[in-house]
């Protein structure tokens, strides 16, 4: 059976939701990432024609694109469209493996009969998120994992490509290591200085001439250039923790006001789970300060928990131990750790806890409702990540 | 420093200290422990982490009185290994001791006993004498619940407390189960106590160890220490200054359901079900209707098990799942030919007892399957 691996990658992403939610957007350069030291997370393609990417400080994006519409974000609504497209590769495979909130990898391989040839295949599923979401997807479908992320990227965004076994040479030999996904900066500079500039220059060289020179990464460097990538597609994987943080508006030394972040983190981080349905025992802190030293700290509960006030307080307890008196650049919350199955119940798990997670389950039914604006914290009211 | 003995007794006495010794992070000297031989005819060893502090001594041939330090367990070790019965320990030059026995000879290094940190055995104060089979039973059928990890979530230790004017109880519990028992005051008359103690759990496992062979034994209590003392051994014991959890509102006062099932039945098909469990998958299940008791072990990875046994029971059916190892904790300690199960519904713990010993309850919380 010929393998057949598909990788599919949301165009802008988060920029597009922006403009679909909002149709006055449409057209207009739409940059994710307003917080004024933080990163950009994703910019349209309006924007990226002033050089605005993801990954990007804020300030850089501003003066690139000073007339950039800045938008704070709203990760819990770009998460529900992702689950409903994640949702809808489900049903062209079960072998799905989400890589990140708006890219996956699907093995399609001898589902032909099923959905028809491999083009025909991209352009009905493009056709379905599309008519659910009015969103645009690249897809890219190849004998591997590896080639089908190369393939999505060549045509972007809006692109369907296709590489068969049999064009993986010509196709791959002069593509720039830059395309190439694995090699970064670094690697291409030291490349260059070899005088190599595609894949096809690396097979000019012998596999031992690679690992002499990088060692591991060397052969894998071969393996790359000549299209070979054996790793499977793996559904799920399991996941290890869950996390949140973010990049204060400016540096902090009010305590009060870095808890009422913890607090917003610590909910972000136990919706998921609790929508995921996963329990964690490890909760940990990280905290950048002024000088950008960065400190991180963990405990372990007894038991395992998604309740957003449990997790505040581990993280609470973590900041308070820091003894810190130096200003905070940043604050994140973390759950790992995570236990399935059957649970243990308690000797002293108190009525606290049990009002807190009823009280969880029922803004979680409140929020999906009606909406994440609707109701909130008191503790929180005031902030506005 | 120079004497003689034999093997079995040294090695004897060296396994009494050495866990003593065991503590990580501890300074270098913590590791050893103090011999001194003295002209009476006796080697005393001594070992302490500066909160449990054991002297324990046996009777040698000394030729020459004096004393030393070294590894407990490299000596241990050392000692085991010896190809003769009699064996020599001897000072030497250059802070070594010599171990000889048969041909074989060690030489270990030492640190001065000057350096040896010093040891509060409170001597002069009065200690009280007790029942050491009764104190084997308040560690011995409550050391279970002792909480496993450095968990800093539960108390680390059994905790004693008077209940009221007639009763003593000792208490262990690591958050998922508990188990107490406890004694009329009087056959405990002279350890006088207003407010509850806590004994770590080291020092619960090392006064097992060295009461085993006991029948009288003597206690006290001074300045937050506990100290235990028999015919050869003295301990002293640092007491934890925790806080124990109010454990009393957990054990439902109204168990209006019970039944009795024979012990080693029980234990055993515990046991043979529980083949299926693994850390993932660790309940049994314990399905009660009348006159029967169904246990069901299941394993999505492995399969399933399950087995019934008869009972005396007639009421409600119910069914409730346990951590296969706290169950078997929890029954292991009972002596009595039968076990009696009590229970209030399946969000309350499940209370074991001994229907022959009522000084003896375990509860283990439910799992939720």
């Amino acid at each position: 059976m010929v393998r057949r691996v598909m990788h599919m990658d949301m165009d802008a992403f988060y920029a597009s939701v922006e403009q679909v939610d909002n149709p006055h957007l449409k057209g207009k350069p739409v940059i994710i990432g307003a917080s004024k030291r933080g990163m950009v997370s994703a910019a349209s393609y309006e924007a990226r024609k002033y050089g605005v990417h993801s990954a990007m400080p804020v300030f850089q994006a501003r003066k690139l694109c000073p007339n950039g519409i800045f938008l704070p974000g709203r990760k819990e609504r770009y998460r529900e469209i992702s689950r409903k497209i994640m949702a809808m590769l489900q049903n062209v495979s079960p072998l799905v493996e989400q890589v990140s909130i708006d890219e996956a990898f699907v093995d399609i391989s001898g589902t032909g009969a099923l959905h028809g040839p491999p083009g025909e295949l991209g352009q009905k599923l493009k056709a379905r998120i599309f008519k659910s979401t009015s969103l645009t997807c690249s897809i890219g479908i190849a004998p591997n994992k590896f080639l089908a992320k190369i393939a999505s990227d060549m045509k972007k965004p809006d692109g369907l490509t296709i590489i068969e076994e049999e064009e993986v040479h010509s196709m791959l030999g002069q593509l720039p290591l830059s395309k190439i996904p694995g090699i970064g900066t670094k690697t291409t500079t030291f490349l260059e200085r070899l005088g190599v500039k595609s894949p096809a220059d690396i097979l000019r060289h012998p596999p031992a001439f690679w690992t002499q020179k990088l060692g591991k990464a060397g052969s894998h460097l071969y393996r790359m250039a000549q299209g070979i990538d054996h790793s499977p597609v793996t559904p799920s994987p399991v996941i290890k923790s869950c996390s949140a943080e973010d990049t204060f508006p400016e540096d902090t030394q009010d305590m009060g006001l870095v808890k009422k972040w913890l607090f917003h983190q610590a909910e972000t981080v136990a919706r998921e789970l609790r929508h995921k349905g996963l329990k964690g025992r490890t909760i940990s802190l990280k905290v950048k300060f002024r000088d950008f030293k960065i400190v991180t700290r963990s405990l372990t509960l007894p038991d395992p928990t998604n309740c957003t006030q449990t997790i505040y307080e581990g993280a609470c307890r973590l900041l308070e131990r820091l003894h810190t008196s130096g200003k905070i650049r940043l604050v994140g919350v973390g759950l790992a750790n995570f236990q399935k199955g059957p649970q243990q119940m308690n000797l002293y798990s108190n009525l606290h806890t049990l009002r807190s997670e009823r009280l969880d389950s029922a803004m979680d039914k409140i929020r999906e409702k009606y909406g994440d604006e609707l109701i909130k914290k008191g503790l929180i009211m005031d902030l506005n990540p | 420093m120079k004497i003689a003995t034999d093997k079995g007794t040294l090695s004897q006495v060296l396994q009494k200290v050495q866990a003593i010794t065991e503590k990580k992070g501890g300074m270098p000297i913590n590791a050893h422990a103090l011999l001194r031989a003295t002209e009476d005819k006796t080697l005393e060893v001594s070992a302490t982490d500066m909160e449990l502090s054991i002297r324990t001594r046996i009777d040698v041939d000394v030729l020459t009185p004096g004393e030393t330090t070294v590894s407990a367990r490299k000596l241990l070790e050392v000692v085991r290994e010896l190809p003769r019965e009699e064996v020599t320990l001897q000072s030497e030059l250059n802070h070594r001791l010599l171990v000889q026995s048969g041909r074989a000879r060690f030489q270990l290094s030492t640190i001065p006993a000057e350096d040896f940190p010093e040891m509060k055995f409170y001597e002069d104060m009065e200690l009280f004498p007790f029942d050491a089979a009764t104190i084997r039973k308040c560690f011995g059928k409550t050391m279970y619940g002792i909480p496993q990890e450095n968990d800093p979530f539960s108390v680390a230790g059994v905790y004693c407390h008077p209940i009221g004017d007639e009763l003593l109880r000792f208490i262990a519990s690591d958050g998922h189960r508990l188990s107490y028992y406890e004694v009329p005051r009087e056959s405990l008359a002279g350890l006088h106590m207003e407010q509850g103690i806590v004994i770590p759990r080291k020092a619960v496992q090392e006064i097992l160890k060295v009461i085993e062979k006991e029948e009288s034994i003597f206690l006290g209590l001074m300045e937050k220490h506990f100290i235990l003392k028999t015919r050869d051994t003295l301990l002293s014991m640092l007491l934890l200054e925790e806080e124990y959890p109010d454990y009393r509102l957990i054990i439902p006062d109204e168990r209006p359901h019970s039944f009795l099932v024979n012990r080693d039945d029980l234990h055993a098909a515990v046991k043979r079900v529980s083949v299926l469990t693994n850390t993932k998958w660790r309940y049994v299940r314990l399905i009660v209707s009348n006159g029967s008791l169904h246990l069901q072990a299941e394993n999505f990875e492995l399969g399933n098990a399950s087995d019934e046994l008869d009972i005396e029971y007639e009421g409600d059916d119910f069914a409730v799942a346990y951590n296969v190892r706290y169950l078997m904790e929890a029954i292991q300690v009972i002596e009595s030919p039968q076990v009696c199960l009590e229970w209030l519904d399946s969000h309350h713990g499940g209370v074991f007892r001994d229907p022959e010993d009522p000084g003896y309850v375990g509860l283990i919380m439910p799992m939720v399957v």
